[in-house]
């Protein structure tokens, strides 16, 4: 067997198939370029997920026809001129691959107007054969559209997944572009209804839009300069606690969204121990100059190396940890101090007994008002604790009860018996909820059992379903967020969705919240419902809901 | 400050202007109140900076002076002091009390120390009618959502619209709507949303008055109450637009007794469900069927003859709670309902609305199964 050199046009087809592996590779490099073109509004139009179309058009810089001609070729680029060049990249694209591996592998058309130009002009190249070069109607920015990407490479092809699949990673790209790039407006179309319309504005604001408001409440804002090295971004409080909506962990580099995942260490280290299954979601932005990063690992550009990587450690954890302590919360692992020491600093605070001596006055006072919620104290046996649990002297046992565990308990053997079917309380007020593509799938495929779950939904439009009825059992606020959780939750439990898993959730969304204050009379209800249930000793999760204390237990603390 | 007071007439300022004052508040500098001595007038102040109340009553003031001092103490002390003339001086932050039987002296903090607290502008008032306000407070204020998910609604919302006047209370699942008609003399346009303890404050001031005078502002609602003025903050938010929700096409009407229907709901109420209280009604020309179910503890169901002419039988979930909520604000003694359809918003109705106040509650259906 000889070797041979490979002819030009296979080795090129190879190559495109490195930077162009799927639709939203495509997705990703032309927002990119209209992003560098200085664009304030890119649109992005799909169509069954990118296979059949996959159109971008920016408002940006456009070109003339000269580097119309020239822009679809091999290592073609205004982004670099000399070698020098390239240890100072801060604009996205600069290998000068991307338009030319996609005119290899699609039927491309590209249509632009550069700002000096009076007409524009439009370049056609159907699977790497140039077409033609023609006036056109376009009179700003660049608009590019392909169309049946991979039809040449049947190899190829047959890799590409479904429609949704495809579009779920068009999806991610436009996303972590939109992130990054709040000043600009996005628009994503897809098989011709609007999906999402993020109008340009703050960090924030752009957040807002695609996060939701929930997670931009329960993290806190980093904002940090140190060495040369800025870091800013949102990481979750360790009280966010979902475990598929915030399961994020986005690291943007010059506003590059990469794959890094070895920063998680210096974001998490201030927490300590505080944080729910060693995990919370964060979002970090660091900037650094040009020079002290190579971004040029990999065709996607997806990986980075920092020269100064201890540095760029420390400054994020520098970064979370100044944060924390401007939201007030505590943090850990400042000078190593051992995971007890926090908690023994609570208790061995001599003021907080000192105070609870004043009770009785206290009680005295409250009887002297006239409220006659106050007066049944003087007969309660019941007393709750920090409004999430409950105290309660019985014979010569205390009870201490996790108020949530219990009552989700007692809702959970109630909805078990309601048989088949949940019922629905229909809502005055309907909402309406944008559903991410993955959960919206799910949603379509369980659209049957919604029903039966004590859902009344619509459809209202892509990605969007409007709640009509809730199921009854749920008699406090229930929004658009809790309907999110409630459908990922179901989602994350598998493929089964037993009545019973189903039904553990609703119990929970249900049950009354650790935190809720209750009156004495919804104490005692709570106590005797909790034992009422056939299993009281433990919530469905399995948490237990009550403990006891006996009096030589008790004993036992004071060295009896 | 030196003075001379009725114990009676003391205690009973003390006691109005402490009921606002928290238990255990986390700023403790609010578990005080401020009495201020000036030109033969005393001047109650408290607050728990949400809501604000001054009380003013007369008194001989041999010299003018302003003493803040704890609420708990003063309220017990006062109290349990036999009846007659008290004497209250001040001097070297120490205050001290006298009364028949004894003296009593306590620390007073600096008024500096105390919250900074600002009255109300009198000229934005205008006197109302107590009666129907008493009214709009008790039908609506019930309704109205105990969960903080959604702030507007956790308060009622009082539109002001030429002389007329509405109290919107909602939680998603019911509505309340009170209407006042010409209760203003000059006509307003105004919307706020106000907490449900602030209004039931105001229900207890003019339990025994006959008019008073009210007003609110873009942050404030305000009223005057014989000698005693309260301004609290209004909730911020946006109410939902509840005009909406109210059906104009409910044609299929139900007339039944009142009282009956309670009894009713009351009896089948022992079999619902606790998580749902459904009870399902089936009603047909001239009859009406009460059925609830639950797997163990068994059904139960009543029947009644209503006043109801549509030809197709109509049939349809409650929360029971909910009706029984609304049933007991209705006062005349048959009800009304105005049904669409079994996933139709309903309403429920006095049979025959007062000439210038009227109640309309929205109740939504629970689908069934």
């Amino acid at each position: 067997m000889k070797i041979r050199l490979l002819p030009e046009n296979v080795y090129s087809l190879i190559a495109a198939g490195e930077v162009i592996d799927r639709p939203a590779s495509v997705v990703r490099e032309l927002i990119q370029n209209s992003i560098d073109a200085e664009s304030s509004q890119i649109t992005l139009a799909l169509e069954n997920g990118g296979k059949r179309l996959i159109s971008v058009i920016d408002d940006g810089i456009g070109m003339d026809e000269g580097d119309l001609k020239i822009a679809p070729f091999k290592h073609s680029t205004s982004k670099i001129a000399t070698a020098d060049d390239i240890h100072r990249i801060l604009t996205y694209g600069f290998r000068g691959e991307a338009l030319n591996s996609i005119s290899l592998v699609s039927d491309f058309e590209m249509e632009s107007c550069s700002k000096d130009e009076s007409e524009g002009h439009s370049i056609k190249i159907h699977f790497g054969e140039n077409e033609s070069v023609e006036p056109s109607a376009v009179t700003k920015g660049t608009s590019i559209t392909t169309r049946d990407i991979f039809a040449n490479m049947p190899g190829r092809l047959r890799f590409l997944k479904s429609d949704n699949v495809e579009y779920n990673y068009c999806e991610k790209e436009f996303m972590n572009l939109a992130m990054a790039n709040p000043e600009v407006s996005f628009k994503l179309i897809s098989d011709g209804r609007v999906v999402y319309n993020l109008k340009q504005g703050s960090l924030e604001k752009r957040i807002l839009e695609i996060k939701g408001e929930e997670f931009l409440k329960n993290s806190i804002t980093v904002n940090y300069f140190n060495s040369n090295i800025r870091v800013y971004g949102f990481v979750g409080k360790p009280s966010i606690y979902d475990n598929k909506r915030f399961s994020f962990s986005h690291v943007f580099v010059n506003k590059r969204f990469v794959i890094y995942p070895q920063i998680k260490r210096a974001v998490y280290l201030p927490f300590g121990s505080q944080l729910n299954r060693h995990f919370t979601p964060y979002m970090i932005f660091i900037e650094i100059d040009a020079k002290e990063v190579d971004v040029n690992i990999h065709p996607a550009k997806k990986e980075v190396r920092f020269f100064r990587e201890d540095q760029i450690f420390s400054t994020v954890s520098l970064s979370v940890r100044e944060s924390m302590r401007y939201h007030e919360i505590s943090s850990e692992n400042e000078a190593q101090e051992p995971d007890n020491m926090t908690i023994s600093r609570t208790i061995d605070n001599p003021e907080s007994f000192v105070k609870d001596s004043s009770l009785f006055s206290d009680l005295d006072y409250a009887l002297s008002q006239k409220h006659s919620e106050s007066r049944v104290q003087e007969y309660s046996r019941f007393w709750q604790f920090n409004d999430s649990y409950i105290l309660i002297n019985l014979k010569e046992k205390i009870y201490f009860i996790d108020q949530h565990a219990a009552h989700e308990r007692i809702m959970f053997e109630r909805v078990m018996k309601e048989n088949e079917r949940i019922s629905s309380q229909q809502l005055l007020f309907p909402f309406i909820v944008r559903l991410s593509s993955e959960l919206y799938e799910f949603y379509e495929a369980n659209k049957s059992n919604m029903e039966k779950w004590g859902f009344t939904v619509r459809e209202f439009d892509k990605m969007k379903i409007l709640v009509e009825g809730i199921p009854s059992a749920i008699t406090e606020g229930f929004e658009q967020s809790d309907f999110i959780e409630f459908l990922s939750e179901v989602h994350s439990t598998g493929s089964s969705m037993r009545a019973e898993e189903v039904s553990k959730i609703i119990a929970c969304k249900a049950a009354i919240k650790a935190g809720k204050k209750l009156k004495i009379s919804e104490m005692e209800d709570l106590f005797n419902q909790l034992f009422l249930c056939e299993n009281p000793y433990s919530c469905p999760h399995g948490r237990p809901t009550f403990i006891t204390f006996d009096k030589e237990e008790v004993g036992r603390w004071f060295k009896r | 400050m030196k003075i001379r007071v009725d114990k009676q007439e003391f205690l009973k300022n003390l006691n109005t202007i402490s009921s606002i004052v928290p238990a255990k508040p986390v700023v403790t500098i609010i578990s005080n109140i401020m009495i201020e001595a000036k030109k033969d007038v005393l001047l109650f102040s408290s607050t728990d900076f949400e809501i604000t109340m001054h009380s003013e009553m007369p008194a001989s003031v041999a010299e003018d002076g302003v003493i803040v001092i704890n609420a708990k103490t003063i309220v017990e002390l006062v109290r349990k002091l036999p009846e007659g003339e008290l004497n209250i001086s001040l001097a070297n932050d120490e205050v001290s009390i006298k009364s028949k039987s004894g003296v009593y002296k306590m620390p007073v903090i600096k008024k500096d120390d105390y919250v900074e607290i600002s009255r109300i502008e009198k000229n934005k008032m205008f006197n109302v009618d107590s009666l129907p306000i008493k009214s709009a407070v008790d039908n609506s204020v019930f309704a109205v959502s105990r969960d903080a998910v959604k702030v507007a609604i956790t308060g009622v919302l009082l539109e002001g619209a030429g002389k007329n006047l509405a109290f919107v209370g909602t939680d998603g699942h019911r509505l309340a709507l009170y209407s006042i008609k010409d209760i203003f003399e000059k006509p307003i346009s105004n919307t706020v949303i106000v907490p449900p303890k602030v209004l039931t404050i105001l229900r207890d001031l003019i339990d025994e008055v006959d008019e008073f005078s009210m007003g609110f502002d873009e942050k404030r609602i305000m009223f005057k109450v014989k000698n005693i003025e309260v301004w609290a903050k209004l909730i911020e938010g946006t109410f939902p637009d509840y005009k909406r929700v109210i059906p104009t096409d409910n044609n299929k009407i139900c007339i039944v007794k009142k009282d009956d229907l309670i009894n009713s709901l009351n009896i089948v109420n022992v079999f619902t469900n606790p998580n749902t209280r459904l009870v399902k009604f089936e009603i047909e020309r001239g009859k009406l069927t009460i059925n609830a179910y639950q797997n163990q503890t068994g059904e139960g169901t009543e029947y009644m003859d209503v006043d109801y002419e549509d030809k197709e039988k109509l049939v349809i979930g409650f929360n029971n709670n909910y009706l029984l909520e609304i049933l007991k604000r209705i006062e005349t003694e048959n009800v009304k309902f105005k049904f669409k359809g079994e996933m139709f918003a309903v309403i429920i109705e006095n049979e025959i609305s007062k000439v210038d106040q009227e109640a309309v509650y929205i109740i939504m259906p629970l689908r069934l199964k």
